[in-house]
């Protein structure tokens, strides 16, 4: 027999003793942390993407629901930074006076002089100044429309130039000004000419009982939303019209302030006190509520984003699941091999677990990277500023790896419960 | 047989000349347990060391198709020592797998005890079975059960996986392992890219790895021509000559020729045929 001298060296360097040589030959009592994770993540990644199409095909589905979910999320960030751009360009320096309430909560009516005090001041450019509409007013395309059916559209009374001091901009036609504001004449809101059906100016509608020409279309007015689905008319031929109201429809409603750049605050104060100088409450607020629109304009987009995405992952994950049933039967000769080779039930469980997570957190990388270059490519496309929901990227891919838990968790417990000799029986891999 | 090494161009020889990693355990042990392993005589084992791997009244049962249990073996009492080269010879249907699983504590007797190194394998617990398994028995199966889709030595490293060794470590060893079975060239390789030989060869590597004390080969020239099946059980048997105890199960006259010690196993009854001195 072949015997080497230094029979004992390894255990000696050990510092195993001859006797005890069978029990400490291997030199670290237990895996460190380190190499267990280390060791699962390798036989987890081999096992995963050893067969590189099915790999693909079983995370195509968690990679559509994070990509849906990624660039729907990220599409309606771009639209909402697109319209908070446009928000703070226009709704900036401008300032919005309705009449305040007194300590009994009654209405306090704005002074008929405020406008003129208010424009006196030195850091306000323009005045926009709207009158209260007639009662109960009504739109109608033309007499034809039965009166039951309004179309939600207000009629808002304005004095001359007031677009301007709003900021709104006029797409066709001409606004209200000093020479046609006696006349039965009307501007429409974007939304108010849409459900008229009214493309140009040269149409005309009904309000009440009279017929006014339209002169003018607006644009979108996003820093003040309620122009967008009204019908304005001049405050003169209102007056004259509705003479039965005048003292109502003479009272001013709102006041917009377009201003200088400046402290808001400092501006709010001092068109408060130029509006009432009597000391009568007044209310100066900020002319959009842009923390309003920010929550309003794409909850819907982000919705459905996220209503897709959970419905592809749960497919997804079922088609993970399924695959992993299928890998499972395949590769019983290799479950067999393991537990040959000491592998525990638990560590064939979480070999497959993590094999399954791998699959989807492969397929989620994918879906991020394909969403966020689809958020960004659509947003550069129509112009707007590119923008992706950050938070929104890593929970996403957690989801995913979460899904892929899940559906490791059956198949990965079916190859776990095979016996050994069961599972090498005459099985090639 | 250490001509055949060396025409195999195995170098069995260099391997436990210096640093013989194999042989860890006390030589004396090796040589007085392979001549007493019987455990029905008084001698079970030398004092305070009894065989590696005991059999007693062993029965292994499984329930049939019609509901009544079927005995795939019958009453076994066996003894396997240190440094023995045991092959199971019978024909298929035999019961032969059934034993090598047992020894192997791949699978339980219905009735009996398996014990190894003295003590009883039912009363481990999977875990610890498991242990026993990772650190201290090969095994080499007729299919080679090799993982397609990974090099030669990460599927030699597979066979270290669940051992304690740091993976540093588990390299080194794979290496060397690969290097002892003349795959040192092709360790990189995936198996498609290996003919069936040297499949074989990476699988025993993968047993020899982890330094076992016993290895368990089951038909592993079964899937191999003559020639190539001959250089295998070469192989083993020096692997055994190294310091592991080997057992084989065949059914094939002139491989179990090769074994000093015999067994011979028919309709689940073991008999002993051959059991020559250890040379």
């Amino acid at each position: 027999m072949n015997k080497p001298a230094n029979v004992l060296t390894n255990n000696a360097a050990n510092g195993c003793t001859q006797e005890g040589a069978n029990d400490c030959r291997r030199t670290p009592a237990r895996r460190t942390i380190g190499t267990r994770v280390l060791d699962l993540l390798r036989t987890a990644w081999f096992g995963a993407t050893g067969r590189i199409s099915r790999t693909i095909l079983a995370s195509l589905g968690i990679a559509l629901g994070v990509a849906a979910y990624v660039a729907l999320s990220g599409i309606a960030a771009s639209n909402q930074a697109a319209l908070l751009a446009r928000l703070d360009a226009l709704g900036a320096n401008l300032q919005v006076v309705t009449p305040g309430q007194d300590s009994s909560g009654q209405s306090v009516p704005l002074p008929e002089y405020a406008p003129e005090t208010i424009a006196r001041q030195s850091a306000v450019e323009r005045v926009g100044v709207f009158l209260t509409a007639p009662d109960g007013a009504r739109v109608f395309k033309n007499e034809l429309v039965p009166s039951t059916n309004g179309n939600a559209l207000a009629v808002m009374v304005m004095r001359p130039d007031t677009l301007d001091a709003v900021g709104v901009g006029i797409a066709q036609g001409r606004g209200i000004d000093r020479n046609n504001e006696h006349l039965p004449v009307a501007v429409l809101g974007s939304e108010a000419a849409y459900r008229l059906g009214i493309n140009e100016p040269g149409d005309r509608v009904l309000v009440d009982d009279a017929w006014y020409g339209v002169i003018g279309i607006l644009e979108a007015a996003p820093q003040a939303q309620d122009i967008d689905s009204s019908v304005l008319i001049g405050a003169d031929y209102a007056l004259a019209h509705y003479a039965d109201q005048a003292d109502d429809i003479g009272r001013i409603s709102r006041i917009y302030v377009r201003t200088r750049p400046g402290n808001a605050e400092a501006l709010r104060r001092m068109i408060a006190h130029a509006a009432n100088l009597s000391g009568g409450n007044v209310s100066v607020t900020a002319s959009a509520n842009l923390s309003e629109a920010r929550n309003t304009t794409n909850d819907s987009l982000t919705a459905l984003g996220l209503m897709i995405g959970v419905i592809a992952l749960a497919v997804g994950g079922m088609s993970i699941a399924n695959m992993m049933v299928v890998t499972v039967m395949e590769r019983r000769g290799e479950i067999g091999l393991r537990r040959a080779l000491g592998a525990t039930r638990g560590a064939i469980r979480m070999q497959f677990v993590t094999e399954a997570a791998m699959l989807s957190a492969i397929g989620g990388l994918a879906g991020v990277t394909v969403g966020a270059v689809t958020a960004v490519g659509v947003a550069t496309g129509i112009g707007q500023p590119p923008a992706l929901d950050w938070h929104g990227l890593p929970t996403a891919w957690a989801a995913a790896v979460m899904v892929g838990i899940l559906a490791g968790i059956y198949p990965a417990s079916r190859a776990a419960r095979m016996t050994p000799t069961e599972a090498l029986r005459g099985v090639v891999i | 047989m250490r001509r055949d090494d060396a025409a195999m161009g195995v170098t069995w020889g260099g391997l436990a000349a210096c640093d013989d990693p194999v042989a860890y355990d006390n030589p004396v042990t090796r040589e007085d347990s392979a001549m007493h392993a019987d455990p029905d005589s008084d001698r079970g084992g030398d004092a305070g060391h009894p065989p590696l791997l005991t059999l007693r009244h062993v029965t292994k049962a499984f329930v049939g198709k019609d509901g009544s249990p079927l005995e795939i073996l019958h009453d076994t009492s066996l003894a396997i020592g240190r440094d023995e080269r045991i092959a199971i010879v019978g024909p298929s249907g035999s019961g032969k797998s059934t034993l090598l699983s047992l020894l192997g504590t791949l699978d339980m007797p219905t009735s009996g005890m398996v014990a190894y190194d003295g003590a009883d394998v039912a009363s481990m617990g999977e875990r610890r079975r498991s242990a026993l398994r990772a650190e201290r028995i090969g095994f080499v199966f007729q299919q080679f059960h090799l993982i397609a889709t990974v090099s030669a030595l990460e599927n030699v490293m597979t066979g270290l996986q669940y051992t304690t060794l740091p993976r540093r470590e588990r390299r080194r060893l794979a290496v060397e392992a690969l290097e002892r079975v003349g795959l040192g060239e092709r360790m990189h390789h995936r198996p498609s890219q290996l003919s069936g030989g040297e499949q074989q060869r990476v699988a025993i590597a993968r047993a020899l790895a982890k330094r076992p004390d016993i290895i368990f080969a089951d038909e592993p020239t079964g899937a191999l021509d003559t020639a190539t099946g001959h250089a295998i059980v070469d192989m083993l048997l020096a692997a055994g000559k190294a310091g592991a105890s080997l057992v084989v199960v065949t059914h094939d006259p002139n491989v179990a020729a090769r074994f000093p010690r015999r067994l011979h196993i028919q309709d689940g009854v073991v008999t002993e045929t051959v059991k020559e001195a250890v040379a």
